[in-house]
């Protein structure tokens, strides 16, 4: 169990960090104004439906800016995890000591998932509620919003885990920080541009091949990045909490891998995959 | 039993030899002076022992356990003073000291052990604001933390003022009357002929030499160095001098060639020069061990 000192020594190391606090503040008063913005500028119209629906607008108002700007935070805190300590020296310090390799691994991710989650979690509880106070009526104390914040808080904790793994991951796979920059700003870049790069795909087979007919396979195309994977298993989940017709992607196709399952599984693993592949390097690497 | 055992070991970095064939035995409760110029091999043979790195081939056992497949159990007993450790973390002095104990999984106060190394007036503060010589004696602390079996230390005395390097010997000296084994790494022959029993000089990958001070002492005192100003050296008599029994080193200062060799052997390499040109003038002292140690390392021996 030796991962929990190494977690929390990285932990607390991070919350002594001015950089810390920069997050922290950067982190509430983001949430804070989106959760804001949404409450104060929604119009009577929208004020008028039902307390809960309105309440689940404003969370899938400020999940979609929250968890991009926790990607980017993910990947500045993550990246240089194990390859900058590497670099440092200071590993062969915490590795003199009587921890494993996986220890180390395991308590960089937990610490600094911890870095992230507590200013998240705290901002975001202080910007939904805003939200749902400035959106007013009974919104605060809808059973159905409270149930829907409440899921979306842990769906952002599986995020956080997500990209954390992902990046230590790729910390622990490179033998330089600047190439552990590369590779994260890749993965990054790729997410941002897959639909384009799946749309371009789709024009170059459909010139060649016959496949007007079906082309349902583009969803586990679309599937593959962790970010519209995560997306798709929120919705899915959100929507069998209320009653908001939230439709996955997965639920205009007629195939059986269209499944929001499909996109948990992948979901998991880029939890594993990429950590394991930096663990299998890490693990037997002269420092 | 033995504290270390190395066997046959070997490291390559791709094209690099930092380690060929070494064989060393350390003894339980030795204090144990590993010597060579910077680029030895010293750290690689300590980041075997740690499982830092892999060997090419050969084995190492510490406390007859695997430093490979028990390596847990190995830095379990063993207290390590890393050399060019980096940045410690932003807690406080006493917060490693409680890691370092945490990790070990030992009973101990921090504030008595920060006061071994003498630095218990800055327990609180947070280590960044720490100098050099202060961060060198807080990792000592961690290294002795939890009463190791087995101190292993990587140029130690870095970083350290002379104050500094005495309380570092008196401490060397302290663990090893509890009976721990230390394991001390330096560059610089006076740190450890102050508190070492044995010595072994690495130079270039390999162990040239292992023995006790007194032993050294000896050695040196048998050799000597021979300086023979010639009129212009004579080509050739560098090789024949070399290839003499005796003959440790050879080299050139101007017109002058610094033998060190054996007594024994001055006066063959004497009437060398003598049939191979016009020798001008001819010295003749007595090694010191930092003679020996400079003949062991400079590469030519």
């Amino acid at each position: 169990m030796s991962w929990v000192a190494v977690a929390r020594k990285d932990f607390r190391d991070a919350i002594r960090s001015r950089m810390f606090w920069a997050l922290a503040i950067v982190f509430g008063l983001l949430s804070i104004g989106i959760g804001g913005a949404y409450g104060y500028f929604t119009d009577e119209l929208a004020r008028s439906v039902p307390a809960n629906e309105a309440g689940i607008g404003l969370v899938f108002f400020v999940q979609s800016p929250i968890t991009i700007f926790i990607m980017f935070i993910s990947a500045i805190i993550c990246h240089k995890s194990i390859v900058g300590e590497w670099e440092q020296g200071s590993l062969k310090l915490l590795l003199s000591l009587p921890h494993t390799r996986s220890d180390v691994i395991l308590g960089k991710i937990v610490g600094r998932a911890g870095v992230i989650s507590v200013p998240a979690i705290g901002s975001l509880v202080l910007g939904l509620g805003l939200g749902a106070a400035l959106l007013g009526g009974s919104v605060l104390t809808s059973v159905d919003f409270l149930a829907v914040a409440a899921g979306f808080l842990v769906a952002i904790l599986v995020y956080i885990a997500l990209y954390v793994s992902i990046f230590v991951g790729v910390s622990a796979i490179t033998r330089s920080s600047s190439l552990a920059v590369a590779g994260s700003v890749a993965l990054i870049v790729l997410q941002f541009f897959w639909s384009i790069i799946l749309s371009i795909l789709f024009i170059l087979l459909e010139s060649t091949f016959d496949i007007s007919g079906n082309a349902d396979w583009m969803y586990l195309l679309r599937m593959l990045m962790p970010n519209t994977a995560f997306n798709e298993v929120l919705n899915a989940s959100l929507s069998a909490m209320t009653e908001w017709p939230l439709s996955a992607n997965a639920g205009d196709i007629d195939a059986v891998y269209a499944s929001p399952w499909v996109a948990a599984v992948i979901l998991v693993l880029w939890i594993v995959v990429p950590v394991a592949i930096g663990y299998w390097r890490f693990e037997s690497a002269d420092l | 039993m033995a504290a270390i055992e190395i066997r046959d070991l070997s490291k390559q970095f791709g094209s690099v030899t930092a380690l060929q064939n070494l064989d060393l035995t350390v003894e339980t409760g030795e204090v144990f002076g590993f010597l060579g110029p910077n680029g030895a091999g010293k750290s690689t043979t300590i980041d075997i022992l740690l499982n830092h790195v892999n060997p090419t081939a050969g084995s190492a056992r510490v406390f007859e356990m695997d430093v490979q497949d028990q390596s847990i159990s190995v830095r379990e007993r063993t207290g390590v003073l890393p050399e060019g450790y980096g940045p410690l973390g932003r807690m406080t002095g006493r917060k490693h000291v409680e890691f370092a104990l945490q990790a070990k999984r030992a009973d101990g106060d921090p504030q008595t052990i920060l006061d071994r190394v003498g630095i218990s007036n800055a327990a609180d503060r947070r280590v960044e604001d720490y100098s050099k010589g202060m961060k060198q004696r807080l990792m000592l602390g961690m290294a002795i933390a939890g009463s190791p079996d087995l101190l292993v230390l990587d140029e130690p005395t870095t970083g350290l003022d002379p104050n500094g390097a005495r309380r570092m010997r008196q401490i060397v000296q302290a663990e090893a009357e509890r009976g721990t084994t230390v394991f001390f790494s330096s560059h610089i022959l006076e740190q450890v002929e102050a508190v070492c029993d044995r010595v072994g000089i690495l130079n270039q990958g390999r162990l040239v030499a292992v023995d006790t001070i007194d032993g050294l002492r000896e050695t040196a005192g048998a050799t000597g160095l021979l300086s023979v100003t010639m009129a212009s050296i004579p080509d050739g008599l560098v090789e024949t001098i070399r290839e003499r029994d005796g003959v440790t080193s050879v080299a050139i200062e101007g017109t002058t060639l610094v033998v060190g060799c054996e007594n024994a052997a001055k006066g063959a390499v004497v009437a060398d020069c003598y049939e191979a040109g016009i020798v001008e003038n001819v010295e003749t002292s007595e090694a010191s061990l930092e003679d020996l140690f400079v003949s062991y390392t400079e590469g030519e021996s």
